[in-house]
C-alpha cells in the first residue's frame, strides 16, 4: 500500500481496543462456528462463562435461588446481565493490558477492518431476522387475537400495550419490518454499509427507546444492536458532521480492506452477501410459518361484536339493566360462539348455516336467523331460551379495517 | 442562478421557514408531553377493542410521557437545524425521517393528517433535492465532498431566526399551560383501583351491581363502575388523619394502605357491612424492570 498509515489519537486507540475486546467476547461462538472441529472448544468457552456467572451469582451476590441458564448470551435475564458485567470486566482488563503492551502502535487498520466485518455480519443477521418477522406481520400478531380486544387498557403490561398497538395495524408492522430489512440488507455490501448502518441505527434507536419506555425485556440486546451500528458509522462521523453541520470539505472515506490481495479480499465479502441473502430467505420462511400458526382459517362472521341493541319480546333491554343482557359476541373458531354478559363469559356450540342464514346455539335453546345489512353489522332475530330476541351487533372498532 | 433553482437561497428560505415552524411547534407539544394526554380515570378500563386504530395509537403514546418527549425532541431537533442555512440540509433530512414515520402512521392507523403531513414532507424533499449528489458522494460512494457557497447572513436570515425563537417561546408557553391543565394536583388516593375482593355482610358478593372499579380523580367525588357496567358517583369527604371516607349519606368507610398500591376499605355502604380490597391498576404503578427472567410469559 502506498497510502500513509493513519495515525489515530490515543483516545481512539483505547476506544478501539475496548470495543474490539468487548465485542470479540460475544463473537467467539460465531467465529468458532466457521472453523472446523471447534465444537469442543465452543463447549469449553461456554462452560467457562457459565462457571464465571455461577460463581458471581453464588459467592458474590449470594442469592438464594438457583440461577437459570437461558444460554442466549447477553440478555436482560439474571444470567445475561451477569454475563454482561463479566464481558465488561474482561474487556476493561484486556484494554488496559493491551494499551500498556502496545503503546507505540499508531493505528489498527487491519484489525478495524475485521471488527467491521464481524459487526456487519452479526448486525445484518439480526436486522434481517427482525425485519422479515415484521414484513410478514408475525412478530406482533396482527391483527391481535380477539381475546386481546376484551382486555382493559390499564390492565395490560406496557409492553403488551406496545405489542398490540403495533398489531392493530398490520400494514404499519410491515412498514417497520421493511425499514429494518433494508438496513440489514444494505449492511451486506461494503459500499452500502454506511447507509445500512445509518438506517439500522435509526431503527434501533427507536426500538431501544421503546424497550426502555414500555418495559420490553430485550433492553440490552437492542442497545447492543444500536452500538454496533454506531461503531460502523464512527469512521465516517467526521465526514458526515463536516458536510451536514459545518459545511466543510469531507475527505474521501478510508476503509482499509480485510486482505491486501484484492481477490482474496472478495471471499469474506461474498460469503457475507451469500449468507445474508440466505438469511433473508430463511427469515421469510420462518415468519410465514409463524404467521400461519397465528392465523388459522377464519370462520364466517369472525370477529368481536358489540351488542348495540338487544330486545326481548319486543322490549329493548338497555345495556346495564339486566345481568343476562348480551354485551359482546365473539366468533373466533368454527363451531363456537361466546357471549359476554355482566362480567361473565359463556361459550356455546354454534351450528351456522350460511346458505339459509340461520344459526343454532347449544346447549342453550337458541335459534336465530341472521342478516348482515353492512359489513360491520349483524342482525340476529329468533328465540333465546323460549323468548323472542332481536339483537343488533356491530364489529368492535379496532378490527373494522383489518378483518 | 435561475430564480426558481432549488439552490436559490431565497427560495430555500421560503421552504425552510414553514417547515421549521411546523416541526418546532409540534416538537415542543410532544417534548412537553401534551399532544397525547395521559391516561386517566375510566380511560384505563376501556377495552382495547373499543378504540379505533387512531385512538389506540394516541392511548399508547399517552401511556409513556417519556417516550412522547423523545418523539418531540426528534421533531424539534429537525426544526431548529432548519433555522440556520448551514444546517438546513441536516434539518431537512431529520424532518423528512420524522415526517415519513408520521405519514406512515397516519395512513396505517387512519389518522386525519395525511395531506398536511405530505405537504410538509414535500417541503423537506425540495430542500434535500439540490444536495442529493453530495449526499450520495458522502454516504454511498465515500468520495470527497466540497463545501457549498453560503448565502450572506443578512437581514432575512435574522428574521427567520427571530420567527423561530418566537415560535419556540409561544409553543413552550402554550404547552406549559396545557400541561398544567392536564395535570391538576392529585387528590389523595388518586388513581383507578380494581376491586379485588368484596364481602358484604361477611359473605363474598356475587351481586352484578357490586363495585368493579373505583376512581379517585375529581376532588370531592368517588366514581365507581359496577360489574353490570353502570357507573355511579358518590360525594366524597376524605379524612386523611382518621383514615376515613364519607360517601354522602350512603356510606362511611375506614381505609388502610397495607402496602403500596393496595387499599383496604371497611365499613358501611348502602346500609350493609362491607369489606373490600382494592389494588391500583397496573398502568398506574411503576413498571420499569431491568432484569426479566426468560420464562416470563411474553405479551399476554
Amino acid at each position: 500500500m502506498t497510502e500513509p498509515r493513519a495515525r489515530w489519537s490515543p483516545a481512539t486507540r483505547i476506544a478501539f481496543r475496548f470495543a474490539f475486546a468487548y465485542f470479540f467476547l460475544g463473537f467467539v461462538p460465531m467465529i468458532l462456528n466457521w472453523l472446523p472441529f471447534s465444537d469442543l472448544l465452543l463447549e469449553k468457552y461456554n462452560d467457562f462463562w457459565d462457571a464465571v456467572v455461577v460463581w458471581f451469582y453464588d459467592d458474590v451476590l449470594r442469592l438464594p435461588h438457583e440461577i437459570d441458564f437461558p444460554g442466549l448470551g447477553v440478555t436482560n435475564s439474571t444470567y445475561g446481565s451477569i454475563l454482561f458485567l463479566g464481558y465488561l470486566a474482561v474487556a476493561v482488563a484486556a484494554t488496559a493490558i493491551w494499551s500498556i503492551l502496545d503503546k507505540k502502535r499508531e493505528s489498527y487498520e487491519r484489525l478495524h477492518a475485521w471488527l467491521r466485518f464481524l459487526l456487519r455480519y452479526s448486525l445484518a443477521f439480526l436486522m434481517i431476522l427482525y425485519g422479515t418477522m415484521k414484513v410478514i406481520p408475525a412478530q406482533m400478531t396482527a391483527p391481535p387475537p380477539l381475546r386481546v380486544l376484551l382486555a382493559r387498557t390499564g390492565d395490560l403490561p406496557p409492553n403488551s400495550l406496545l405489542w398490540w398497538t403495533v398489531g392493530a395495524s398490520p400494514p404499519f408492522e410491515t412498514f417497520t419490518g421493511l425499514a429494518e430489512l433494508l438496513g440489514g440488507v444494505l449492511l451486506l455490501l461494503p459500499r452500502t454499509t454506511l447507509l445500512g448502518a445509518l438506517i439500522s441505527a435509526g431503527n434501533m434507536l427507536l426500538v431501544f427507546l421503546l424497550n426502555m419506555c414500555y418495559d420490553v425485556p430485550v433492553k440490552l440486546p437492542s442497545l447492543h444492536m444500536l452500538v454496533k451500528a454506531l461503531i460502523l458509522i464512527a469512521p465516517d462521523m467526521r465526514r458526515i458532521a463536516n458536510v451536514l453541520l459545518f459545511n466543510r470539505r469531507a475527505e474521501p472515506s478510508r476503509i482499509p480492506p480485510l486482505f491486501k490481495n484484492k481477490w482474496i479480499n472478495l471471499i469474506p465479502h461474498a460469503y457475507l452477501l451469500v449468507m445474508g441473502l440466505y438469511a433473508v430467505h430463511g427469515g421469510f420462511n420462518r415468519a410465514s410459518t409463524q404467521y400461519e400458526l397465528f392465523h388459522p382459517p377464519r370462520p364466517p362472521l369472525y370477529g368481536a361484536w358489540t351488542v348495540e341493541s338487544f330486545a326481548r319480546d319486543g322490549r329493548e333491554v338497555p345495556p346495564f339493566a339486566e345481568p343476562d343482557r348480551w354485551r359482546l359476541v365473539l366468533i373466533e373458531k368454527p363451531g363456537a360462539l361466546s357471549v359476554e354478559m355482566a362480567g361473565s363469559m359463556k361459550s356455546y356450540q354454534l351450528e351456522l348455516d350460511t346458505a339459509r342464514k340461520t344459526m343454532k346455539l347449544s346447549p342453550i335453546q337458541a335459534t336465530f336467523s341472521f342478516a348482515q345489512p353492512e359489513k360491520d353489522v349483524i342482525v340476529l332475530d329468533g328465540r333465546l331460551e323460549g323468548r323472542r330476541v332481536r339483537a343488533k351487533l356491530r364489529k368492535m372498532p379496532l378490527i373494522r379495517r383489518t378483518t | 442562478m435561475h430564480p426558481w433553482s432549488l439552490s436559490n437561497p431565497w427560495l430555500r428560505l421560503l421552504l425552510r421557514l414553514p417547515l421549521a415552524l411546523a416541526m418546532i411547534t409540534s416538537g415542543i407539544l410532544r417534548t412537553i408531553p401534551v399532544q397525547m394526554p395521559p391516561l386517566q380515570g375510566f380511560d384505563l378500563v376501556r377495552r382495547l377493542g373499543e378504540h379505533t386504530q387512531g385512538e389506540l395509537l394516541w392511548t399508547f403514546v399517552g401511556a409513556s410521557p417519556v417516550f412522547q418527549s423523545f418523539t418531540g425532541l426528534a421533531a424539534l431537533f429537525g426544526g431548529v437545524l432548519l433555522l440556520f442555512p448551514r444546517t438546513a440540509l441536516a434539518g431537512a433530512l431529520i424532518s423528512a425521517a420524522n415526517l415519513a414515520m408520521a405519514i406512515t402512521l397516519s395512513v396505517t392507523y387512519d389518522l386525519p393528517f395525511k395531506l398536511y403531513l405530505s405537504c410538509l414532507f414535500a417541503l423537506a424533499l425540495l430542500l434535500i433535492a439540490p444536495d442529493l449528489r453530495r449526499l450520495a458522494d458522502l454516504i454511498l460512494l465515500g468520495r470527497a465532498v466540497e463545501p457549498v457557497p453560503e448565502p450572506p447572513a443578512g437581514r432575512p436570515e435574522r428574521i427567520v431566526l427571530l420567527v423561530g425563537l418566537l415560535a419556540i417561546a409561544v409553543s413552550v408557553a402554550v404547552a406549559a399551560a396545557r400541561y398544567r391543565q392536564l395535570h391538576p394536583p392529585e387528590p389523595p388516593l388518586y388513581g383507578v383501583w380494581t376491586v379485588e375482593e368484596l364481602t358484604v355482610d361477611g359473605e363474598k358478593s356475587t351481586d352484578p351491581r357490586r363495585w368493579r372499579w373505583a376512581v379517585f380523580q375529581d376532588p370531592g367525588a368517588l366514581d365507581v363502575e359496577l360489574w353490570i357496567g353502570a357507573r355511579k358517583r358518590y360525594p366524597l369527604e376524605l379524612d386523611m388523619e382518621r383514615k376515613t371516607m364519607r360517601l354522602g349519606r350512603q356510606g362511611e368507610l375506614s381505609f388502610a394502605e397495607p402496602e403500596p398500591y393496595a387499599l383496604v376499605l371497611d365499613g358501611r355502604l348502602d346500609g350493609r357491612r362491607v369489606h373490600a380490597k382494592l389494588s391500583r391498576i397496573g398502568l398506574q404503578t411503576p413498571w420499569f424492570h431491568w432484569i426479566v427472567e426468560p420464562e416470563w410469559t411474553l405479551y399476554d
